[in-house]
This record gives structure tokens, sequence and C-alpha cells, in this order.
């Protein structure tokens, strides 16, 4: 099988939520409260166990650029853009899982199986992108499945289907690095200098199988600058955690000896 | 009106509640008593009545963190389900498997059972040392930042406070021996350097962290000094260094929680 | 529509919106496209891929505007100064595209000498008459003919015609013929009368009235207009922002005329996409939920004064022959209004129809004076009605002055209502425990849960399937129409009085299903139109007089052409254009006016804008389009004089149903309040009319009563504009929105979007609870503050706009408080719509 990945270019994307609401329901995805946030249009506010796919609003005044080629000299700069589990190359939560929950499925997609995971937490934490939640009530962790029923059956992920503008492609992994790089340097020809493609391909993580399009700084739309695969850490971790031990139990003969009973 | 998501917070929080933190502090007392439990077992007839005690509450400790860690799952029913798989690359499955492993052998160190005891006993120390420490791994290698770049030095703090912790209990069981002393001094001593470190790292804390630092650092190590001359104090200094112990986990879980 | 109806002849889309992709340049003014029709969107996106500009010009920044390339905030209720602004940026610039609008508009007309104009009389038109606040639009006809020749092209025109009609008389040249100067330099040609017209209409002008800064303006009038010509169009996209104003059907016209003169209509890329509201709304005007008109916009008789009309102004309609003398055309399509009515009545009354009896044309009821929507809730709220059915409406929350009909609701002894879900307006009674109204609450089966037919945006019909069956009692609309039509006709027979004569005579004969649902396809078969043997015609030229045919609604005729082929079923879309898929009417025909398309000899205007063309080898029109037009009619052909029917069209005259063939610049009847678009304030306004002296619209009705109250003109206690509008997350009354989780947590809580410095002055932060009042009523809601909204300069001052969502009320998993408790019921003059646009309110902390 193909490693399949998404590319969502914000450049075409008309902050909808079409996406957002087809992914809840093609998987049943349960409500993530009714709270109002003030935050531009975004009430959800952020990927999580109840939110696979979620549009962001990046608003700012007068930025002097609009999603297309012309600057303009004074519109307002609004971007919306859909973000998703990145199902990481390296991916923290599947590295992290203790029982196996988490795997790598043959499309390359990170899949957490619910009737193994025993809620433990720790993907939660392992995650460097803040997607994967544990649900209170549940308390098994979820999170995009990358509609991997779907694509077993030969079908898109419903995200991508209901995108109206395509703005949420998907393909093969390598279709979709080529395509966004062209789009990137379409964007450029035309302009749009603050074009970037993010992919987290010179981090730790080692590159992610949803590529994102967007304009200006990624930390704007809460997407590392440098994520960190937390397995990185191991060595320092156990190094320590070696030294303490052994600290620990020569501290311990050494103290029984000189000191005695 | 600028809306961004520069502010929002990159990851999300542990979900964890009290019981983990607890796990840490039971973990760590118990298998640092493993430890003691071992060195005094082996040491002989002079540290018998210390390696009793101390393999009791290893023991103890043995039984009581799995229910801990098994209630704080989303779903503790599946529990079972960490013994699917052993994977070294996951700080959790090492610490499970390492807890499986000193539970049975300090459970199997009281049994009467000749030599197999003293592998267990053992085992226990050994395991109850990982034990003490994997912690540290645990929340170090995450994505959650304050522990991530602690990583080197949390499983030194986990066991230091650990050792700490046990040496406390068994103190306040009556083992107040020089040796116990100077092991307290020696944990509260390192956690003193480990709060220097963090504090040269620009490591801000807050109320909680700081009050864990003072009392697992400077006041457990002057209040054992004081109690050289003063022995009076040895009480006060274990529960002292009992509640630093304690709160260095809470702390420390605490921290993950916030923004940073 | 007849904003679009009576410019070009029908009351549709002119242009599909695949279409999109070949425009230039897209205009889409009053609508936020992306928000609202956000699949269409997607053929915006790509067309600006391709190159096009895309300018949305609205009041607010908002999904669309940054999508776009240039995003013109101007005051909401000024739309006309825009684009009359563009109007005279053509006009005054020689940009028009001399050629098309030779040849195929009325620019060369000459217009009776005793015309007078807002330029003369201060912002009115001649015709005026104070005693019935309305207009007698004589003189505004063609010169040498009769203002109501045209009378019958209500596809066109306006629904109420209470006022007077006469004759068609056609000038002494026919109506194909009337007097013309080809050379547009007559001073009574619409030509000149629309450049004097529009002069005022500068950049200057547009920045006093609309705040959009002359150069700012000059800018986008270049890049719009610069779509025109033989190898350039520009598409017009409007929605509700446009029409829901005291002048929606002449700002409608504004953006009309401008497309005539760009040449940009039956154009590919060209045209005007009107972006219709629900599933099937173009549906519910084709075969209408109207009062004014039939299926296949036939105008409704009118009692006659003869018979008890205390109408003065209408003759009425008392007989067939005279129902058909005064809206048959000579020329056109509308010369066959007597075969489409005849076919309509055989459907309706089956063998009690004969000619013997006018087919039962004195059956269809008759229409005595205003039964609009607002006129129904005016009566209705002073108790004037006794019961309602609502089926698939939501008025106490989706109505103009809700509160108001929240109270009408109580006088009524009984409701119907037929919802999928519990809505405001069955539960009205909530909030008025003393109303003994009773409500019989029936719950309705989704679309998914019936088979049927929608009629889309741009008048495509499409077939869709059932996909499960209705839970519980739920039943579709057709199951409730016809077993509510069984039991009336069984009461009837056993009352065979002169009163339930129309009941009994009317053919009600549908198979049923296994569920008692009527087949529905049979319903279809019958819009289509049979023989009486039962066989399916194949198109409304099949159609005649003499009672030989049945056909529910006439421009429908074709979309089922025999038993085995419903195309409305057909899903194998082919060419740009998606033939194959669906049927638009008329005749599938996905581009309307595409004659034009084609130069006046039959040949593509260049190879890059070809459409429909002439084959001279083949001798029949050709192209990518279904051609609007007849088939084999050569492009040389000249009508003669007496010529009727399509015949009297000349081969050049691309706009056949109107009886001269031409696109109307100039309207001379089928509108109430004028002949061209002239800027009047919105009935509520904070600044005064800088264009004329008349402020408002003098035709429209304010229906001004104690709970219908209106600020005075430029009311400092309402010193802001308020305009409503919808959000994607949200479906208008919120029936369908706020009782879905995955729908109601996306936008939970009613806001409204003000300007920092709106939001500073008032002492209002982000996220603070505001009330927004108007002189109906005050409503909360949470303050949202973005640099989307900016204060615009009016004439020298700082106006700010205040814009609200309307989707919230009482039920739900959400609620909020009801907007249009603000909006008043106003009356546009033509279509009698409100004006929940642009008005006034205050905002005050909370
Ligand atoms: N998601 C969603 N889609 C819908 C609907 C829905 O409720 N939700 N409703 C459907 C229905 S019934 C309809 S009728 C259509 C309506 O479709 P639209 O007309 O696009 O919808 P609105 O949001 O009412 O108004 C469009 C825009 O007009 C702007 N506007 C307000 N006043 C003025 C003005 O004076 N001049 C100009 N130029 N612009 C002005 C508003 O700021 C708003 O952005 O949408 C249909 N589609
Ligand atoms: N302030 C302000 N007011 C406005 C507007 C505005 O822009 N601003 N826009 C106006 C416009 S354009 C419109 S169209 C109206 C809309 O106003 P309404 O038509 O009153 O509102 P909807 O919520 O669309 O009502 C449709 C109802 O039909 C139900 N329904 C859906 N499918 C079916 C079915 O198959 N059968 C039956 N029986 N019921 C069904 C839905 O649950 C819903 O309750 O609002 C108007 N009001
Ligand atoms: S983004 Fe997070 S949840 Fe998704 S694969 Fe990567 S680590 Fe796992
Ligand atoms: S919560 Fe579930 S998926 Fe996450 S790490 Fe634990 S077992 Fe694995
Ligand atoms: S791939 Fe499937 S599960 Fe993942 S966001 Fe898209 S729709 Fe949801
Ligand atoms: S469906 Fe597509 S256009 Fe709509 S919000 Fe999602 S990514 Fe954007
Ligand atoms: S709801 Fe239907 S009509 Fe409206 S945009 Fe979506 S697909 Fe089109
Ligand atoms: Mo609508």
């Amino acid at each position: 099988m193909k490693t399949t990945a998404f590319l969502t270019d914000s450049t075409l994307c008309i902050g909808c939520k079409a996406c957002e609401v087809a992914c809840k329901e093609w998987n049943d995805v349960p409500a993530d409260g009714y709270g109002w946030s003030g935050h531009s249009y975004d009430n959800t506010m952020a990927l999580g166990h109840a939110t696979w796919r979620h549009v962001k609003f990046v608003e700012s005044p007068c930025s002097g650029q609009t999603s297309n080629q012309q600057p303009t000299t004074s519109n307002p700069d609004w971007q919306f853009s859909s973000d998703v589990c990145k199902h990481c190359a390296h991916a923290g939560c599947l590295e992290g899982c203790p029982t196996g929950a988490i795997v790598r499925t043959e499309f390359g997609g990170v899949f957490v199986q619910e009737d193994v995971c025993n809620g433990c937490g720790y993907c939660v934490v392992t995650c460097p992108f803040g997607v994967i939640d544990r649900r209170p009530g549940d308390g098994r962790a979820f999170k995009c499945t990358f509609c991997y029923d779907r694509q077993k059956a030969g079908l898109k992920p419903a995200c991508a289907t209901a995108c109206p503008t395509e703005s949420i492609l998907f393909g093969t992994l390598d279709e979709m690095q080529a395509k966004a790089a062209a789009r990137v340097d379409t964007l450029h020809a035309r302009g749009v200098s603050d074009a970037v493609l993010y992919d987290a391909a010179n981090s730790s993580v080692g590159g992610i199988h949803a590529l994102f399009v967007l304009r200006g700084d990624p930390e704007d739309f809460n997407l590392p600058a440098n994520p960190v695969v937390p397995t990185v850490h191991l060595r320092a971790g156990w190094t320590s955690a070696a030294v303490a031990s052994a600290g620990m139990i020569g501290g311990v003969i050494a103290a029984l000896r000189y000191f005695g009973g | 009106m600028t809306a961004t998501y520069r502010d929002a917070p990159l990851v999300k929080p542990p979900v964890w509640t009290w019981e983990v933190p607890l796990y840490f502090f039971v973990g760590g007392a118990a298998g640092a008593a493993a430890v003691i439990a071992a060195a005094a077992h082996f040491g002989g007839a002079p540290f018998a009545l210390l390696a009793r005690d101390a393999k009791w509450m290893a023991a103890i400790g043995a039984l009581i963190s799995p229910v801990l860690l098994i209630s704080d799952l989303g779903r503790p029913a599946r529990f079972l389900n960490m013994l699917r798989v052993f994977k070294p690359q996951s700080p959790m499955s090492m610490g499970v498997w390492t807890l499986v492993l000193f539970s049975n052998a300090a459970l199997a160190a009281l049994l009467p059972i000749g030599i197999a005891a003293d592998v267990a006993v053992a085992v226990a120390g050994v395991s109850g040392a990982i034990l003490a420490t994997y912690t540290g791994v645990l929340i170090g290698a995450t994505a959650i930042p304050v522990w991530a770049r602690h990583v080197d030095i949390l499983p030194i703090l986990f066991g230091a406070s650990g050792l700490a912790a046990a040496v406390s209990i068994l103190e306040l069981l009556g083992h107040r021996t020089n040796a116990m002393n100077a092991l307290g001094m020696a944990a509260a001593a390192v956690e003193l350097l480990i709060i220097f470190a963090l504090a040269r790292r620009g490591s801000s804390s807050g109320p909680l962290m700081r009050g864990a630092e003072v009392l697992s650092g400077p006041a457990a190590l002057l209040l054992r000094l004081a109690a050289i001359s003063m022995p009076q104090l040895r009480v006060v200094a274990a529960v002292v260094t009992l509640a630093g112990s304690l709160l260095t986990r809470v702390a420390w879980i605490e921290a993950g929680k916030r923004r940073s | 529509m007849p904003g679009l109806g009576t410019t070009f002849g029908r009351g549709g889309a002119t242009t599909a919106q695949q279409d999109l992709v070949n425009a230039d340049a897209i205009l889409i003014v009053g609508s936020s496209m992306a928000e609202a029709h956000p699949v269409g969107f997607r053929w915006v996106v790509r067309a600006r891929e391709q190159g096009a500009t895309v300018i949305h010009v609205d009041p607010r920044f908002t999904r669309t505007s940054a999508m776009a390339d240039v995003w013109v905030p101007l005051r909401a209720g000024s739309d006309i100064v825009f684009l009359g602004g563009l109007i005279n940026y053509v006009l005054s610039n020689g940009l028009e595209f001399r050629e098309f609008v030779e040849a195929y508009t009325n620019a060369s007309v000459l217009i009776d000498e005793r015309y007078q104009g807002p330029e003369d009389l201060g912002g009115m038109f001649s015709g005026w008459d104070a005693a019935s606040q309305s207009y007698d639009p004589a003189t505004w006809a063609y010169e040498g003919q009769d203002a109501r020749m045209s009378e019958a092209g209500h596809i066109r025109g306006a629904h109420a015609r209470e006022q007077g009609d006469a004759k068609a008389t056609p000038g002494p040249e026919g109506p194909g013929h009337p007097h013309r100067d080809p050379t547009l330099m007559h001073p009574r040609c619409v030509f000149q009368h629309l450049k004097r017209h529009f002069a005022r209409y500068t950049p200057q002008m547009v920045e006093r009235a609309c705040g959009i800064p002359a150069g700012d303006f000059v800018d986008v009038a270049t890049r719009y207009v610069s779509a025109s010509g033989p190898d350039r169009t520009g598409t017009i996209c409007y929605a509700v922002g446009l029409t829901q104003h005291s002048t929606g059907v002449q700002i409608v016209r504004a953006a009309a005329i401008l497309q005539l003169l760009l040449g940009n209509i039956g154009r590919p890329g060209g045209g005007i996409l009107a972006l219709r509201g629900h599933a099937s709304i173009q549906g519910s005007t084709d075969i209408p939920t109207l009062y004014d008109i039939l299926p296949g916009y036939l105008p409704m008789p009118v009692l006659s004064e003869a018979s008890g009309s205390s109408n003065r102004e209408s003759p009425g309609d008392d007989s067939l022959a005279s129902y058909v003398a005064r809206y048959r055309t000579q020329c056109g399509w509308w010369a066959y209004v007597d075969r489409y009515l005849v076919s309509l009545l055989k459907a309706f009354y089956g063998d009690s129809a004969t000619a013997a009896n006018d087919f039962g044309f004195g059956w269809i009821p008759r229409l005595t004076g205003n039964h609009s929507y607002m006129g129904y809730w005016l009566e209705m709220a002073d108790g004037g009605l006794e019961g309602l059915f609502v089926m698939g409406q939501n008025p106490a929350v989706g109505g103009p002055n809700a509160a108001l009909e929240r109270k009408a609701m109580g006088t009524l002894t009984w409701m119907v209502v037929r919802d999928l879900v519990l809505t405001e307006t069955a539960a009205f009674w909530e909030e008025q425990p003393e109303s003994d109204t009773e409500v019989f609450f029936f719950p309705a089966a989704g679309h998914a849960e019936k088979g049927g037919c929608f009629t889309n945006t741009q008048r495509l019909l499409q077939w869709h399937e059932k996909a499960v069956d209705p839970p519980g009692d739920a039943r579709s609309e057709a199951w409730f129409v016809h077993a509510l039509a069984k039991r009336l006709k069984a009461r009837a027979a056993a009352d065979v009085s002169a009163a339930n004569a129309a009941l009994n005579a009317l053919d009600w004969q549908y198979p049923e299903d296994a569920h008692g649902e009527p087949v529905i396809e049979e319903v279809l078969a019958e819009i289509n139109g049979t023989t009486l043997d039962g066989s399916h015609l194949t198109g409304f030229a099949e159609l005649a007089a003499d009672g030989s045919t049945r056909c529910g609604c006439w421009i429908y005729s074709g979309v089922f052409p025999s038993r085995d082929r419903n195309r409305a079923r057909e899903r194998t879309a082919t060419g740009t254009y998606g033939h194959g898929w669906g049927w638009a009417w008329p005749a599938d025909r996905r581009i309307l006016y595409n004659r034009a398309s084609a130069r006046p000899d039959g040949r593509p205007w260049s190879d890059r804008k070809a459409l429909v063309w002439w084959d001279a080898a083949a001798r029949e029109w050709t192209g990518a389009d279904t051609p609007d037009f007849n088939r084999t009619k050569p492009p040389d052909y000249v009508a003669p004089r007496d010529a009727e029917g399509d015949a009297g069209l000349g081969g050049a005259h691309p706009f056949v149903m109107h009886d001269d063939g031409l696109g109307w610049l100039w309207v001379p009847s089928g509108l109430k309040d004028g002949p061209l678009p002239a800027h009047y304030e919105p009935l509520e306004s904070p600044v005064g009319n800088v264009v004329y002296a008349q402020e408002t619209n003098p035709a429209a009705r304010m229906h001004e009563r104690p709970d219908n109250a209106y600020a005075r003109p430029h009311d400092s206690n309402y010193p802001h504009v308020l305009t409503t509008y919808r959000l994607t997350e949200h479906h208008t009354a919120g029936g369908m929105s706020r009782t879905l989780s995955h729908l109601a947590e996306l936008q939970p809580e009613l806001f409204c979007e003000i300007s920092p410095e709106l939001a500073g002055a008032n002492g209002i932060a982000n996220g603070d609870h505001v009330r927004v009042i108007t002189p109906r009523s005050g409503i909360r809601a949470r303050a949202l503050v973005t640099s989307r909204m900016r204060p615009l300069v009016i004439d020298g001052r700082v106006v700010h706009q205040v814009g609200l969502p309307y989707h919230w009320g009482t039920h739900g998993l959400v609620t909020g408080d009801i907007v249009n408790d603000l909006i008043p019921m106003s009356e546009e003059p033509n279509v009698r719509i409100m004006e929940s646009k642009a008005l006034v309110c205050r905002i005050e902390p909370a």
C-alpha cells in the first residue's frame, strides 16, 4: 500500500467548516461543548477528543495581503486553515503508547485501536502537536483515524470529500509533497511572498502526512516551529535514570557499610 | 482585533489525576525501600530488622502502586492491555513492566523460600531503583515543555526524592540510625543541587514547586544536620521530608498542566 | 425576481455556477457567497486560480471578502449608487460593448415624450399618483406604444398587480418593431436617457453615499469594467444582500443594466447569478408558493369590479378570453399564454375543464387585495384570520418584526405546523399563555426521507431518491396535501353547492405507495405535461390551447419527456455545463439568452467566448449549450410586421420572452417604482439622500403602526446602520442547525459584529454582552469586536455599521434572542420583500 497524505491549503480555504462537520458525521464524534469563544469565528478552538478536524481563524487587521495575488493597502487579513492529526513519520503518540493501541496502518496513517486503548493518557502528553486527547466519560483516547475505514474501502477521507474548494487534497505522500512544493512556487510567483509549506520535514518528527500551505508564520496557526518527537529524550532520560539508580544503590550500600546498623 | 493561535496551548495538558503523583510517590518510596531492603538483606544480621521493615514497605508499595496506576486509567478494566506489548521506546511500557517485575519480586521477597528469596530481594532492589527513577523518564520524554526540558534531571530528582521518602518512613518506624540520617541528608543535598541547577536553567516555579523544593532541599537538610545533635528533630525531619517528597511529585505533574 | 425578469424576460439566474470558471471578473455584491453558497463558491475559487479578478462589495469583510482580490466596504443600503456609479463610469467613458448594446438591447428605442425622470422631478418619476401612492407607468412606455403591452411578462414582472391593465395595443410598427435610432443619438432614445439619468452617479457621489473613496471606486470600476467586449466577460453574483431592501428590485435592475451595457449576458463567463436560498426556492417561485402567480409565472386572475371588487383600477379577469387578451403579447413566447393556461387548467380540472366552461377558468380563486406575506400577517395581527398552515417555515424567528408575528399567531383559532423539529413557531404559545390558539404540530419527513425534485439556484431540476423511511408518524408534504385534498373532496362531494364547484371539479388522482404516499413521479409527469391519453410531452412547444394537452407548469415541460425518461434523475454530466446531469428549465438551457453569445450574423464574438453559434452548413444553431432560441431560425431572419409569437422575432433578437426580443435597459412596464433604478435611502437611515431630494422609495410601504414603529429620519437615538445576515454554520431561522450538535457547537451564541472604533466609543470590549436596540425592540448579544467591520465616512460624517446574524431563537441546543424582533415589516413595491439588510440601531453595554 502506498503511504497516503493530506495537503491542506489554507489559501483555498473558505472557512466553511464542512470538513469539521463531515468528520463528525462520518465518525459519529460527539459534541465538543457549546461555549462561545470570542476568537473570530472559531468556537471549537482546538483539535481534541471531540474535534478531529478543526478550522482555525487567524484574523489580523491590515496585514496587506488577501489570499490571492494583489496586495491591498488596507484590508484586514483573515485566513482559515483546517487542522488535523499530522500522522507523523515519527509519531510521539504511537511511540509512547504502552498498550500498542496506536498502530501504523498500511496507508502510513497513525491509528488508535479503540478496542485496545486503556486510557492511560500517555499519548496525550507525547503528541508534539496537541492532537490526541482522552475523552472524559469514555476514558479512551481519540483522534483522527485518517478515515481508515474509508481508505480501506477505496474512498477518500470524509473531510477531503466534503471540502468544496479542494482546500483539502488527498493522495499519495509523494504526490502531495510534489503538489505542495509546486503550490508554494505558484503562490510566490503570484506575489504571495509569505506563502510557506509546513511539513516538519527537518525536525525529529521526520515529516508529517498532513502537509499545510499557509501564509505567514506557522506559529500564528499553532504549528510549532520545531516539533520534537519525545523519543529523542529517551537517551538522556534513561541515562539519568541509570545514574540515579546506580547512585541510589551505591549510596545505600555505602551508608549501611559506613554507619552500620 | 487580532486573533491568532500564537498564545494558544501547543500541546494538550496531561489528563492524569491525583492518583498519578501519589503513585510516583508511593512507587518511589517503595522502590527505594526495596534498595534498602536488599542492601540490608545482604548486609547480614545487623540489618535484619531494617531488612524486614524495608521489605514490608516495598511489598506494601508493590500492592498500592498498581492500584493507583489502574485507577487512573480511563478504562481500568483494560489494564492488562499494558502487557500486550513490551515497548522499549515507551517509558510507560517500560515502567509498567518494571512495576510488574518489582511487585512480584517485592512480594516474593517476603516469602521464606530460601535462595529464591535472595534472588527476589535482589531483583526487587534493582527494579526498585528503576521504579523510583523511571517516572522522571516517563514525564521527561514527553512533549510537555517543562518536563522535556529537564528530562536529564528528573530521574535523579525523583530517585533522590524516593530515597528520602523511604528513609523517612523507616525513621518513623524507629530506624533512626545514622545511616538513615546520612541517606536523608545525601538525598536532600542532591535535591538542593538540583534546585540550583533548575534555577540556573531559568525554570520559573509556582508556589507549589517552591514549597516542595524548600521542604525537600534546604529544610530537610538543615533539620537533618540539626538532628545530629538534637535527635528529637529526626521525626520532624522525616515528616518534612515525606511532605516534600509527595509535594515534589504533585508540583511536577501540576507544572505540566500549566502552560509553559 | 422581477429585476431580472423585466430586464431579460425570465425571473431566474441567467447562468450556471459552473460557468463562473469562464469569467474574467466576478463581482459579488449583496451576497456572502462563500458563506451562504459554499459549494457553488468552488467555481469562484477556481476562476480566481485561473486569473479572474474577484471583487466583493459588502459592508462587512466576510469569508467571501477574504477570498477576493478586492473588498469594497460600503454602507448597507447604498448599492444603487455603487452600481449606478459603475453604469455612469461605463457610459461617460464610452466603455459599453457598443455592438452588443446596439444589436441586442433596447438602447436605441425611443421613449414616450411625456416621460420625466428623477433629474426633472427631484427624484420622482412621472406618473405619480399621490392619492393611491403609486405610479401610472403610461409615460414610461416606448414611443407610440401602450405602457402595459407587456403585462403578460409576469415571468419577468411584479407579483402584485392590483393596478390597472389595458389591452395590448402595438405601436404603429408592431411590438417587435418599436421606433429606434440605431445611432443612439436621439435625445429620447433609451441610451441617452440612461446617460442623463446616471450622470450624477459620479465617483464623488459614490464616495458621499456609499463611503467608498472615489479613488478606490475608480480602481474597482476599472477592474470590473475591463471584463467586457468580444474576448472578455464578467459575472455578477448577488443574493439577499441586494434584494432585502425597499429598493431591492431596482438594485438588481442596476446590476442587470450594467451587464447589458458590458455585453455580459448570454455569454460564457457572463450573466447574473442570482443565488437563491432554500434548496428549492427557485422551484417555489416556478411553481409558486406566492399569492399572485400561478405555475409558470402566469398571473393570478384578479376579481373584477363587476364581480364585486372594490378595486377600481383593475378591470379584473372575468373570462378566459379577457385574461388572455390582457396578458398575451403579439410577439415572443408570451404570445402563447393561452396554451400555457389552458393546459394548466386541464391539469387542475381534467375532464371537467372544457371549452364550453372556459376550461374551468372561473374556478380559479380571484385576487381581492394584498395577500402578500406582510399583508396577511398584519391582517392576522388585527384578528382578521381564523387559521394558518405553516409548512416548512419558522416565522416566529425568520419573519420580519417577528414579535408582531408571534403576537399575531395568538389571535388565530387554529394553526397547523408541519416541521422536522418543534420550532419557535409551533411553540409560540409558551410566551403567550393567554392565547387560545389551538396548535396542531405534525412531524414532517425530511428531504432524505422522501423522494422528489429540487430546482436549484441555476434552474436545474435534480431528482433525489428517498434514503430512509421517515421516523414514526412523520410524513412528506405530498402525503399531507394529498390526504387533505382527499378529505376536502370527500366533504365537497357530499355538498355539491356552488362554493364547492372548484373542489368537486378538481382532478385529484394520484397512485399511492405502500405508505399511502402519492407516487411523486406521477406528479412530475403531470407537471411535465401529457396529452389526454397520457403520453408525455417533450416540451412546451407541444402545448395546445384547445384542451388537448395538460401541463402543470409550462416552463418545466420537457423534464419528463417519456414514461421511461425522467431527465431530472439523469446523472451523466458532460461538458462545462454538465448537460446530462439533471435538467434545467427551459428546455435544458444552461445559459439563458445564449443567442447573444454570437454576433448578430451568427458567428461567435470570439473563439475564446464561443458558446452557441449558427452553423450555416447545417442551417441550425449549435454549440456547447442548448440554444435558447429557435434552433432553425437563421440569424438574418427578418420578422414580418404582422407575424406573431416566435415568428414575430427576428433572427438577432435573443431575448425571446420579450415581445421585442431585446434586453431591456429601460423597463417600460412591469415595475412599480420606475423604468430605471434611482437611489433612495432605506426606510430607516441615519443619513439623508445625497442623490435626490426624494428621501425614500415613494412606492414602498412602511405599514407604520405602534407595533411596527420606525425611527424618525436621522434620529440621533439610532445613529448606526444595522444589517443582518447568515453564518455558514447555521441555517436561516435555525430549526435545522440549532437542533444539531455538530452545527450548534460551531456558533453557539448570538453575537454582533462591531468595529474596534465603535466598541471603543461605547465602552465595549470583545466578548461583552451588549444590547442592540431599534424602535421595535432590543435584543442581547455578545460583542465580537473586529476590524472586519469598518466605520465609513458618509457625506463627511463617520457612520458605524453593526452586523447581526439572525439564526437564534428560544428552542434547540443553543438559544438566543430573536434578531427579527428588531426588523420592521415593510414592503418593497414590486415583490413586497422586507428591508432587513439596512436599518438603524443603537448599541449599549448590557
Ligand atoms: N449556511 C447557510 N447558507 C445559506 C442560508 C443559511 O441560512 N445558511 N440561507 C439560504 C438562503 S434562504 C438565502 S436567501 C441565501 C442568502 O445568501 P446571502 O445573500 O449571501 O446571505 P446573507 O448572509 O443574508 O447576506 C449576504 C451579505 O450581504 C451583506 N449585506 C448586507 N447589507 C448589504 C447591502 O446593503 N449591500 C450589500 N452589497 N451587501 C449587504 C451582508 O453583510 C452579507 O455578507 O443563502 C442560502 N444559503
Ligand atoms: N433579519 C433577516 N431576516 C431574514 C433574512 C435575513 O437575511 N435577515 N432572510 C430571509 C430569508 S431569505 C428567508 S428564506 C427566511 C427563512 O425563514 P424561514 O423559512 O422561516 O426559516 P427556516 O429556518 O428556513 O424554516 C424552514 C423550516 O422548515 C423545516 N423543514 C425542513 N425541511 C422540511 C420538510 O421537508 N418539510 C417540512 N414541513 N419542514 C421542513 C425546518 O426544520 C425549518 O424549521 O428568513 C428571512 N428572514
Ligand atoms: S500529530 Fe500527534 S496524534 Fe497525530 S500522529 Fe503525530 S503524534 Fe500522533
Ligand atoms: S491512552 Fe490509549 S492510545 Fe493513548 S497511550 Fe494510552 S493506551 Fe495508548
Ligand atoms: S481523515 Fe477522517 S477522521 Fe481524520 S479528520 Fe478527516 S474525516 Fe476526520
Ligand atoms: S471544508 Fe475545505 S474550505 Fe471548508 S473549512 Fe474545511 S478545508 Fe476549508
Ligand atoms: S447546502 Fe446544498 S445548496 Fe447549500 S451550499 Fe451546500 S450543497 Fe449547496
Ligand atoms: Mo432565502
